[in-house]
Order: C-alpha cells, then structure tokens, then sequence
C-alpha cells in the first residue's frame, strides 16, 4: 500500500518586507493620466508615449484568456502601477539606502557580485537603484543597462528593435506591459562578441499590490553570445501581486542567446509573463526556465525560428506546491528549412498543486530539413495533485521529422523502499528521487543557479531546518 | 482569372477602407504617396487587417499586432511571418482599381 | 421513442451549434456547413411534419453472405436483416416502432454529455433509429454488419445507433455509412455503446462519401466492469469528416483499445477528437490513429486522456502517427493529458514526417519503382491498426486505402 509522502513546505525564506519608502508613488488603478505621468517621469520621447498609450487602448479592449491558469481574482483597480523608490541611480553598492542593501544582503548579491559575475540591474519597486557594469564589457561596447537609460543613449536601437517581437496588442498582459512597463533590461552586444560570464538581474517586489511590469530587450548581434540570468524573489503580502513582464530577444545570423529565470515569487503573486526571441540564420536560442514560486504563472517562452538552419531550445522546470498553479511550456514556430527544436518540460505536483504543459510546435509549409522533439515529463507526489499536459503540434511541411512524447508518473514504491533500506528517511529519498527526476536540467544551470535551485527544492520538500 | 477592377472611389479612401469583390477581400490604405491595397488577412490567424491600426506606414492586425509594411505586405513585426499579398493599385476617372480575381 | 426524443429535444434547446470559437472546433472549417439553415431546411419532428412513426417493422429475410453472422441493412425505407442460427439471439429494434425500456437509462446517460447541437441533434430529430442487442452469454463467431445506404434523395441523414452488449456476450460489429448515392450528403450520427460485465465488444465504423459529402459522428462507449472495446475509425478520403470518439471506463477492469486509420486525400478535412476517461482505477486504455495525408489534404488529431481524482492503478496510453506524403500537406497532432491520480502510469506520443528515406532507397535498390515502393511502405505502416478489422471486411479495407493514396 502507499503511503503519502508526507513533507512540508519549509519556511519562505524571503518571506519579510520592509516599509515602503518609495519616493513617488501613482495612485492606485489604471488610466490615461497614469500612463502620461509615468512617460513624463522617465522623461521619455513622444514615440515611446504614444506607444504606451496605444499598448492602455489595447490593454482595456482586450478580454482575458478564457484558457490556462484561474486568474479570476486579479482587481486591475486595485493595483499601484509605478513607484519609485529613490531619487536616481546608484553607482556603488554602499550609497544604496540601508534597506535596500540589507534585503539584497540576504539574497546574497555582494557574495555573487564579488565572485565573478560580470554587472547587476538590481530592481527595487520598479526602478533601477543599484547598477554597475564592468568596464571590460564597456570596452568591448556591450550595453547593458535599464531600458529607461537605452531608450536615451542608444534610441535608434530600442526605436528599431522595440515591440517587434512581441507587439503591443499581442495578448492583454503585453498590451499591459506595454502601457506601463518600468525597469528591466536592456543588453546589445556587437558582432562577434562573446560575453563569458553570465549577465544577471535581480528584481524584487516590495510594496504591497504593486504590479512588476519589467521590460527587457536582449539584441546579439551577428556571430555574438550571451547569456543572461533572471532570478526572483518577493516577500509574502495579505494582498494579491501581479507580476507581468515582457521579454524580446533578437539572436542575428550565427548569434547565440541562453534566457535562464529562475521564478521564486512569494505564493500570492500572479506572473504572467509573454517571452518571446527571434533566431536568424544559423543563430540559436535558448531558454531555461524554472518556476517554482508564484500562486499563478503563465509562461510560455518562444522562439522564432526565421533563418535557416536556426535551432530554438526551452528547458522549463515546474514545482507546483498548495495552492499553486503552474501553467508553463514552450512554444516554437519553424519558419524557415533546416531549423531544428527540442522542448523539454519536467513539472512536479505536490499538496493539490496543479502543473500544466502548454506548447506548440508550428512548422510552416513548403519547408524541408525540419526537426523536432519535445519531451513532458510529470511527477506528481500524491493522490490529490494534479498535471495536465496540452501539447499542439501543427504541421505543413511533409519534410518534416516531429516527435513528442508525455510521461506521467509517480515515485515508485520500489525507489522509496531501496533509499530507506539504505538508511535514508522517507523525506530525504523523496527529496533524492525527485532531485534525481530534475537533475538533466539542473545540469544546464550555471553553478550557483543550480545550487539556488537545489536548495529551493529541498525547503519546498522539507520541514524547516533547526 | 485577374483583372483589373474599380472598388472605390478615390475620396472614399481615408486612412483604411475595407472593399469586397465577389469572395475577395482587400483593405485600401491611404498613404502620404498615394493609396496602396493589400490582401484584407493577416498571415497569422486570418484576421481583418481593415480592423486594424494602421502607424508609420504599417499595418497592425488587431488580434494579435503582426504589422505588415503598407507598400509591400512584407512582415515588419511577429507574430506573422509569412508576408500579406500586395495588390497592385491604380487610379483612373477619380476611380480606384485593384488587380485582383474576378470572383 | 417519444418521451426520450422530447426529452432531448428539450436539450437540444439548450444547447448551441458549434462555434469556431471553441477549442475543439478552431481548426474546422465551419463557413462551409451553415448548421442553422440546414437544421431551418429540415422539419422537426415536433411540426408534425416528419416521420414520427414508421408502418413497416424491421424485415427478416434469409441468409446473410457468407461469413457474416447477421446483416442488418436500411435502403431507401426500411430495415432488412439477414440472419444465420448463431444470430438467431441477437435483438434488434428499429426505435419508430419499439424501443424497449433497458434503452433508455443508456440513451438518459448518454444525453447528459451532450456538448452541442450537432450532437444532440440526432437524439432529437432522428431519421433512423435503431438497437442491436447482444444478450448475456451470447457469443457470436462471426461478424454483425449494420449498413445505412443513401437513397439518393435524402440530403440530411442523422441516425442514431445503440449497442448493448450484455454481460459476458462477445460480437463484432461492423457499422457502415454509404452515402455514395447522394451527392451533398449531410450526416450527423451518433453511436452509444454500453458493454456490460466481462463482455467484448469489437466496432468498426466506415463511411464512403460522394464528393461534397459531409460526415459528423459522435460516439460514446461506457465499459463496465472487465468489459473489453476494441475500437477502429475508419476515415478515407472525403471533403469534410469530424468524429468524437470517447470511451469512458467505469469500473474497474474495464479495458478500451482505440484505433483509427485514415488518409486525408487532396481536399480532405478529416478530424477526429478521441477521449479516454477513466472514471475508475484499474481500467487501462491504448490508442493508435495512423494516417498518411496527402498534398492539399489536413488532418487534424486531438486526443485526450482523463483520469479522474479517484481512478489509481489506470493505465493509459496514446500514440498518434502521421505520414506526411507531399508538400501542402498537414496534419495538427493534440494529444492531452489531463491526470487528477498520481496512481496511474499515463503516457502519449506522437510523430509526423514522411516516408523515411532509407527505408524508400533500400526497396528501390530491390528493384521495385518508386510508386510500388511507397505503396508497400503504406500498406505497412497502416498494418497494425487495420489487423484489428474483422477478417471479412479487411480487404476491402486496405483496397480503399491503396486506392485513396
């Protein structure tokens, strides 16, 4: 007979919040006047406003999705749709506001900045307070920077670039986004050049029903690679938190980009997020992609394969725990001959949590040379969870090689009854398994990600320690 | 069978006027340079164009924003990738004309 | 018939026609079928203006060819059948003139899962009804063929046919839907299947279509305790074809193998929507759709496997195959999975390409032209899904099948 395995969610590591000190704050609620006054405040030019502007009329015409995850209890009025915390930029970590530093203290940005990670856009309620870039990566003319400050030193970039992989009516999060989109990255690295060290970001929700509208643009030009790394985190609030960011990425001829997150969001925030890369000849994107926090995601990173011989890869890893939602996936649309895909989804469901596959494999007609493989995979630790796997595949071309696969399983009593005998209790041989299940992607993670990622796993699976 | 077939007249043509012939659909944009027709369905998801926005001498399809480039229907902006058909145009007695099917 | 007909019709009220909206109907072509006008051309029963009633009962005449147990034909007005001794226990009603009282819980459960009009709309407005019962303990060696052929008249044809298999009886039934005689043939049918304790059930359903033809049917099957359905679709060809096809396992034992073959020729739409429900544990289901389309056809395939909160030990599984035989092909592959038990081993899979070209060089290398090549390719990667029809009916099967390609 089977016994649940009985864990607990450990205790929520970044679960604090400081007061909020944030500077300037619009009211709550969404309206035309907000939008302006956000534009005004970044002290944007008139086609970035009118952009946003458009980005509200579709964000308001839009309906919500009558698909995916329960988002029936989003109060759009309710929520605050910028603040920002301090009067400009800071360009050292010791003239941050005490709090601000404390609370990245405790995430451990110091430890990771001072072993060898290249710069950090650090987000603190939507603006970037703390921001350095290595003057090794300036001397090769890579910026990365907020896009507030692009949108100033580099406007023919953005101008060319901006809302041509995801437009502002793609879908009403983006029309969102669109319309109040704050903070973020902005990354343009020249031809041929390869940035060694993975950039990353950090953001952090501090007030209470504040929405995180971050929006970031990644451009590799022709033969360049980067690789670039967004983690998470927020603490826990009485209030629900919308989280709705807009990625683009452009990998030009022979470009390489990888996209690794991993999501830690405190279990009342909904993150919606559209990510969404072009790859052009030759060039190759990947996206890594670990949700563990959030009551609700919906996610479905894609790639555009227009240029042939152009490969597009997403790795997502979900954990669905009580009360959560995990609507994740990938979508790749092959456009052009010889390209070439591989999804791979691993979701783990545990106390009712729900975890759902989402994809779609598009293939173009009049196409040759096209490869695809998509694997689902689906753990779910006891009677009461749940997965759901929604797989779509649309062929047109008949040279055409696509395979998909989906697996739904749970830890075998035959693997339980080995580790215990073995000396290890039921938790630790759960933890091990499930470790074990996760482990071809944890493999794709930079070193300390990985760690991150173990440790999050293990205070998911666990009591808490001491 | 193409041909040669007026479906507005000239003063009609604001910004974007939608026209039918027989079971064609085409959408006649007026540009500062003149008016220029397109296929009236987006390569996408088979959208009406006319039912769009139309900025910077692009198009913008009102379901999901692929924008197609007025002049020529080639794609300016995903999520479509295949280009729009481009219908020749030409204005005769106060007339527009399209070069399309005939049924 | 007419307390369950108006109890339907009531339904059917409530009930919308099929938007191009909703999921399951996003990739069908709809502007073609104009639902409404067809049901406004047609009188409804309720008018009084149909055949409420028939005069003349189900016709008994003679043998059946060789190799069948029982042939149950409807032309033009009637229904004739041809019977051999091992048969003589088969029951068989045509519901205008009886429909015994066993029916209706069966046809109660099966209005509970209507989902549209289309569906609802042959248990409403039915122009043939008909029930082939297989009692307790009967177990028939050869085959049961129940064809409905057009009689070049009638453009909307909308049976509805009920198979009760009784406890421990086993049969093979071969439904066939021949409308080659009207040009412009609507067909909107339904199948309800209910196979009690320890019974087997084999149904294979085949329809040959005029040019223009258009072809909808939903099927439902209820598998009761080690009750076994071995199931075949058959789709060549024709210019619009949607099926539903669920087999919902109730208790435990209960085993569904669900296959379907079919080639989408130029100008093709074929769909086909499959569900598995397991509504209890220690069901297992596999399915197997195969199909080739070819260039300017589409086929669209979308699965589902369901296992509810309370169904442990189910095991599940689908696989769908296409072969894609020319440029301007396509085939949509959904397979779902939508698991509610962690008790369950639940796996699908699904490929789409052409014929592989090793396989192709090596059999031209033997000398044989490349059209014959393929065609023995063909044949073989439909082999075992047509292994499951009925020996009699196999051939004529795989003719139509080289004959479509």
């Amino acid at each position: 007979m089977s016994e649940a395995v009985t864990v607990e969610i450990g205790e929520y590591k970044y679960g604090f919040a400081f007061p909020d000190r944030s500077v300037f704050k619009t009211r709550k609620g969404l309206d035309e006047e907000i939008v302006r006054t956000i534009s005004r405040m970044k002290n944007e030019p008139e086609w970035m406003l009118q952009y946003r502007l458009r980005g509200l009329e579709a964000f308001r015409r839009k309906p919500m999705p009558n698909w995916g995850a329960d988002l029936s209890e989003i109060n759009f009025d309710e929520i605050y749709y910028y603040a920002k915390p301090t009067e400009d930029r800071k360009g050292r970590w010791e003239e941050l506001p005490e709090e601000i530093r404390k609370t990245y203290d405790r995430i451990g940005i110091p430890e990771a900045e001072r072993k060898f990670l290249a710069g950090v856009g650090a987000q603190y309620d939507s603006e970037i307070v703390y921001h350095n870039i290595r003057s090794d990566l300036e001397r090769k003319g890579v910026v990365f920077c907020a896009p507030e400050d692009a949108l100033r030193d580099h406007p023919e970039l953005v101008r060319k670039y901006f809302g041509t992989v995801i437009p502002f009516n793609d879908n009403k999060f983006a029309a969102l986004n669109t319309a109040v989109w704050s903070g973020g990255s902005f990354i343009y690295v020249p031809k041929g050049v390869r940035v060694e060290i993975p950039l990353q970001a950090y953001f952090r929700i501090n007030l209470e029903s504040f929405g995180q509208f971050e929006r970031t643009l990644i451009i590799a030009d022709e033969g360049s690679f980067v690789h670039y790394i967004e983690g998470c985190t927020a603490p826990i609030y009485s209030r629900n938190s919308l989280h709705s960011a807009v990625v683009e990425i452009l990998a030009l001829k022979g470009a390489r980009v990888r996209y690794t997150t991993i999501q830690n969001w405190s279990n009342n925030v909904y993150n919606l997020v559209t990510k969404r890369a072009v790859a052009y000849e030759e060039a190759v994107v990947e996206w890594v992609d670990g949700n563990i926090g959030s009551k609700r995601t919906m996610k479905y990173p894609a790639v555009y394969l227009l240029g042939q011989k152009a490969h597009g890869e997403v790795l997502s890893i979900a954990f669905a725990g009580k009360g959560q939602e995990q609507d994740t996936g990938g979508k790749i649309v092959h456009a052009a001959s010889d390209t070439s895909s591989v999804i791979t989804s691993k979701s783990i469901s545990k106390d009712g949590g729900i975890a759902s596959y989402r994809g779609l494999i598009k293939v173009y007609p009049q196409l040759t040379g096209i490869k695809s493989h998509v694997v689902c995979d689906a753990l779910l630790l006891d009677p009461q969870s749940k997965t759901n796997t929604y797989p779509y595949m649309e062929i047109e071309s008949e040279d055409v090689s696509m395979e998909h696969e989906a697996r739904v399983s749970r830890i075998s009593e035959e693997q339980l009854f080995y580790l215990r005998s073995r000396g290890l209790s039921e938790s630790e041989a759960s933890l091990m398994i499930v470790n074990g299940f996760l482990d071809p992607l944890v493999k794709q993670l930079p070193l300390e990600y990985a760690v991150e990622l173990n440790r999050l796993i293990e205070l998911e699976m666990e009591g808490s320690v001491g | 069978m193409k041909e040669w077939v007026a479906v507005a007249r000239v003063e009609d043509v604001q910004k974007l006027l939608r026209v039918e012939y027989g079971s064609q659909e085409v959408v006649l944009f007026r540009l500062h340079d003149g008016i220029y027709a397109l296929r009236d369905t987006c390569s996408h998801e088979y959208a009406r164009l006319s039912e769009g926005e139309v900025w910077d001498d692009r198009v913008y399809c009102p379901k999901h924003g692929s924008s197609f480039d007025i002049r020529t229907g080639e794609v300016s902006g995903l999520p479509a990738v295949l280009p729009v058909e481009r219908i020749p145009v030409k204005i005769k007695g106060g007339e527009v004309y399209v070069y399309i099917e005939n049924w | 018939m007419d307390n369950l007909r108006v109890e339907a019709e009531k339904i059917f009220e409530t009930l919308s026609w099929p938007q191009q909206s909703w999921e399951s109907w996003r990739r069908t072509p709809l502007e073609k079928i104009k639902l409404e006008d067809r049901f406004r051309e047609h009188p409804s029963f309720t008018n009084g203006k149909g055949k409420a009633s028939r005069t003349s009962p189900l016709i008994e005449e003679g043998q059946p060819r060789n190799g069948w147990a029982l042939e149950v034909h409807w032309i033009t007005d009637s229904w004739k059948c041809y019977r051999t001794e091992d048969a003589s226990r088969v029951e068989l009603y045509d519901w205008f003139i009886h429909l015994p009282e066993e029916a209706t819980p069966v046809l109660e459960k099966r209005m509970q899962g209507l989902s549209d009009r289309l569906q609802a709309w042959n248990l409403a407005y039915p122009t043939h009804g008909l029930l082939l019962k297989v009692p307790p303990h009967t177990r028939l060696l050869k085959p049961i063929l129940i064809q409905l052929e057009a009689d070049g008249n009638t453009l909307l044809s909308l049976p509805h046919l009920l198979i009760l298999m009784g406890k421990d009886s086993e049969a093979q039934v071969v439904v066939r839907f021949d409308g080659r005689k009207t040009a412009g043939i609507f067909y909107s049918g339904g199948i309800t299947y209910q196979g009690e304790e320890n019974s087997q059930g084999t149904l294979v359903v085949d329809r040959l279509l005029p040019s223009e033809g258009k072809f909808f049917l939903s099927f439902e099957g209820y598998l009761q305790r080690d009750a076994t359905l071995n199931s075949l679709e058959v789709h060549l060809g024709g210019v619009l074809s949607k099926t539903t096809w669920k087999a919902i396992l109730e208790e435990a034992g209960a085993k569904a193998d669900l296959r379907g073959v079919y080639v989408a020729t130029p100008r093709s739409h074929i769909e086909m929507e499959l569900t598995q429900s397991h509504r209890s544990g220690h069901t297992q289901s596999n399915s197997l759709y195969k199909g080739a389309v070819a260039s300017g056809g589409k086929s669209v395939f979308q699965g589902l496997i369901v296992v509810g909160k309370g169904a442990a030990k189910t095991d599940a599984y689908l696989a769908n195959r296409n072969l894609l035989l020319g440029s301007g092909a396509r085939a949509d592959s959904i397979p779902r999975l939508v698991i509610g038990n962690d008790d369950v081993r639940c796996t699908h899979g699904s490929t789409t390409g052409r014929i592989p070209e090793g396989q192709l060089f090596y059999l031209r290398s033997r000398g044989l032209p490349d059209r014959e090549a393929r065609r023995l390719l063909i044949e073989g990667f439909f082999e075992e899904v047509v292994s499951k029809v009925p020996e009699i009916y196999r051939d004529d099967v795989v003719n139509r099948i080289t004959e479509a390609l």
